[in-house]
């Protein structure tokens, strides 16, 4: 439980109100090119305030980078101090240069990020101009609604993801022997006559270890062939990582019917790779 | 060689590393000793060789190879009743590779009166972790040429940054110590620290002689602390092209954007473990000594090496257990012979913890170890050693999990000096 919250009393300087700053890694709440602190924020009454803010969007979903949010800060500010209310600390970001329209008013920039560990419905995001004495103007609020995570789409959906920033690669072998991977991403066209659709591979995620962060892919039918369905897992390698612990899921209508777990060590990496790579992980009916 | 260590080094299997046997040190100039040993080895036979190289990582699967496993080189000095050591270790292993293989400063203290503790250590540095007897033997006064499947998984290295206490009373000896819980082997942060908490570990142990030319030696250990999840960093935006009808032209279907992503918090987990240990070590008449061991080890979260443990990976704790047992003949005074078979779990859930079948269907490792050496003199030998290796990490035809044929035939001849 997140005990720490904005504190909306007179602090005067930055240093009093919050300890050493912390890489941020487990704050709901990340903004890229700021420097991260722990404690709560806290506004005050005598330094610039925010003048105003422009989100592009007022939703956002856990796990999702780069919401943009810009504004103008009251003249002198020299940063504006980001927080959620709740999160376990607030970011410190760097003014930017003012507009030529207003050359008195300097400036932000954000691009917030938003954990996976997010547990709420709505988000209220403080932000607080801060100038170069240390003081702290008051608080300025913008609300983000929260959307539920959603399960991939699809009738039939399955799905490897894992721990680590290692190449991982998903094989799923359909009952008309068609096998669906980073090699082949889409099944051939289906007798109309089944009523089937083909199956799409999502996305090669951390592939040749060009690290994308995803550690997830997917393969996903609308109406998926009834038969046998074999799942496998390959590691195409580990990227200098020590192990992969790995999870596959069976989704049917989104909701997980299946699931599968192990580890991936070195070992794993020294067979050979492409169609039919990699251990049978589990395999299924499709009825 | 301080008295330090000398027990059990005239031995293929010795006792239970004790405290200095001798008497109180007298103060005045340092004594300083300089000695090591050499490990050379040759792998006649590897089951896993290949004339290849792993397709990820470049490095040579060919196992059949001549190599230096250890070249180890140690400095003590005794000061009173401070102790020094310094070990350096050379290996071509992995390359020819030089490192810190141990280092300990300590605090002695000998006592005479028989209701104390007869004898108090107090060491800080780089020391094995006071777990288990395997752990605690000296690689050159083993006769097996490494430890077993559950040593090496639990505590690749035997080796971490710590503060110990030793005490011995009579014939227990108590060992605790605190560690930073990355010890040597144990991957990317090894010797470091990821986490504030300190492991701390401990064992009693006792040497009881019997009547007659039986001495039973045994101990029960633990192991308590904080292992470590490591998070993941944030990630921008990827513009990525995949031509996925080989082509050569790029088309709008084959272009996607991967949006970044926050970064993941590291997280820090319990683990345990608990062990016991036995020795019997007896003397026949006219062949020599014979000696039986056992070890058993029960822990959570504990692997570091073989399948390394992550419950906030895989969801859940992992439970590991494994076995060992040997025995070991002295045939006249140079020749003896050893079998030694070890069985490691390192899921024992693994079958029962998801409704359908999971990879490895068994986490089970196992290796019967036959070992035949010829002694020149307590430490100098040549020892010939089959393994013969199960695990869960090959693929069958059909791409099931199956064993990979790993069993080797190694040739060692060790020097000390």
């Amino acid at each position: 439980m997140r005990t720490s919250a904005l504190v909306l009393l007179g602090c005067f300087h930055t240093a009093a109100c919050s300890s050493a700053a912390g890489g941020g890694a487990s704050a709901w709440l990340q903004v890229d090119d700021a420097t991260y602190a722990k404690g709560a924020l806290v506004d005050g009454q005598v330094g610039p305030p925010v003048l105003g803010t422009y989100a592009r969007t007022s939703w956002i979903a856990p796990g999702q980078d780069g919401t943009l949010l810009n504004g103008t800060l009251g003249p002198g500010a020299t940063a504006v101090l980001l927080g959620l209310t709740s999160d376990e600390g607030y970011w410190i970001l760097p003014a930017a240069a003012p507009d030529t329209q207003t050359p008195d008013q300097p400036r932000f920039f954000a691009s917030l990020g938003f954990s996976t560990a997010i547990a709420a419905t709505e988000l209220q995001l403080h932000l607080v101009a801060v100038d170069a004495a240390g003081l702290r103007g008051p608080a300025s609020t913008v609300s983000f609604g929260v959307l539920p995570a959603v399960p991939p789409s699809g009738g039939l959906v399955v799905e490897l993801a894992w721990d680590t920033e290692a190449d991982l690669d998903l094989h799923v072998i359909d009952p008309l022997d068609n096998e669906l991977w980073a090699g082949d991403i889409v099944s051939p066209q289906p007798d109309p006559a089944t009523g089937t659709t083909q199956g799409v591979f999502g996305f090669d995620s951390n592939a040749n270890c060009l690290i994308d962060g995803k550690r997830a892919e997917t393969v996903a039918w609308s109406m998926p062939p009834t038969g046998a369905f074999t799942v496998q897992v390959d590691a195409y390698s580990l990227c200098q990582a020590q192990a992969a612990h790995w999870k596959v899921f069976v989704l049917r209508e989104g909701a997980i019917r299946m699931q599968a777990q192990g580890v991936a060590t070195p070992a794993d990496a020294r067979f050979a790779k492409g169609r039919r790579g990699g251990v049978e992980v589990l395999s299924f009916d499709w009825q | 060689m301080l008295s330090l260590f000398a027990a059990g080094t005239a031995r293929a299997n010795p006792p239970i590393p004790l405290l200095p046997e001798g008497p109180a040190p007298a103060t005045g100039q340092p004594e300083v000793q300089v000695h090591g040993y050499l490990q050379t080895d040759g792998i006649a036979w590897a089951q896993n060789s290949e004339d290849q190289l792993t397709p990820s990582t470049s490095e040579p699967l060919n196992q059949e190879r001549l190599l230096i496993r250890r070249a180890r080189l140690e400095a003590d000095v005794r000061r009173g009743r401070l102790l020094g050591m310094v070990e350096i270790d050379a290996n071509t292993v992995r390359g020819p590779t030089t490192g810190l293989a141990s280092a300990e400063f300590s605090y002695l203290a000998i006592r005479s009166q028989p209701e104390l503790p007869d004898l108090f250590m107090a060491s800080l540095g780089l020391l094995r972790i006071p777990f288990g007897a395997e752990v605690q033997e000296r690689d050159r006064d083993r006769l097996f040429l490494e430890r077993s499947n559950v040593g090496r998984a639990l505590f690749p290295g035997a080796f971490d940054l710590a503060a110990r206490l030793q005490a011995r009373w009579r014939s227990l000896v108590l060992q605790l110590a605190a560690t930073n819980g990355d010890p040597a082997g144990s991957g990317k942060y090894a010797l470091q620290n990821t986490n504030a908490a300190k492991d701390l570990a401990g064992r009693l142990a006792a040497n009881i002689v019997g009547s007659g030319r039986l001495r039973v030696e045994g101990g029960v250990s633990f192991l308590q602390g904080k292992g470590f999840h490591p998070g993941t960093p944030a990630t921008k935006e990827v513009l990525v092209w995949r031509d996925q009808n080989e082509d050569g032209i790029v088309q709008t279907s084959e272009i996607q954007i991967i949006p970044g992503t926050p970064a993941t918090p590291s997280r820090n987990f319990q683990r345990f473990a608990v062990g016991c240990d036995l020795r019997l070590v007896g003397d026949l008449p006219r062949l020599g000594q014979v000696t039986a061991f056992g070890e058993v080890v029960w822990a959570s979260n504990l692997d570091r090496a073989l399948l390394p443990a992550d419950p906030v990976g895989s969801g859940r704790d992992l439970r590991e257990l494994g076995i060992v047992a040997g025995i070991t003949q002295e045939l006249g005074g140079h020749l003896v012979l050893g079998a030694r078979y070890d069985w490691y779990n390192a899921d024992l859930d693994a079958a029962k913890a998801l409704p359908v079948r999971i990879v490895p269907s068994s986490a089970v490792f196992s290796t019967t170890a036959f070992v035949v050496a010829w002694r020149f003199s307590s430490l100098d030998r040549i020892a010939v050693e089959f393994d013969l290796n199960r695990n869960p990490l090959g693929r069958g035809s059909a791409g099931l999990p199956a064993n990979l044929p790993s069993d080797t035939l190694t040739v060692r001849a060790q020097l000390a000096y």
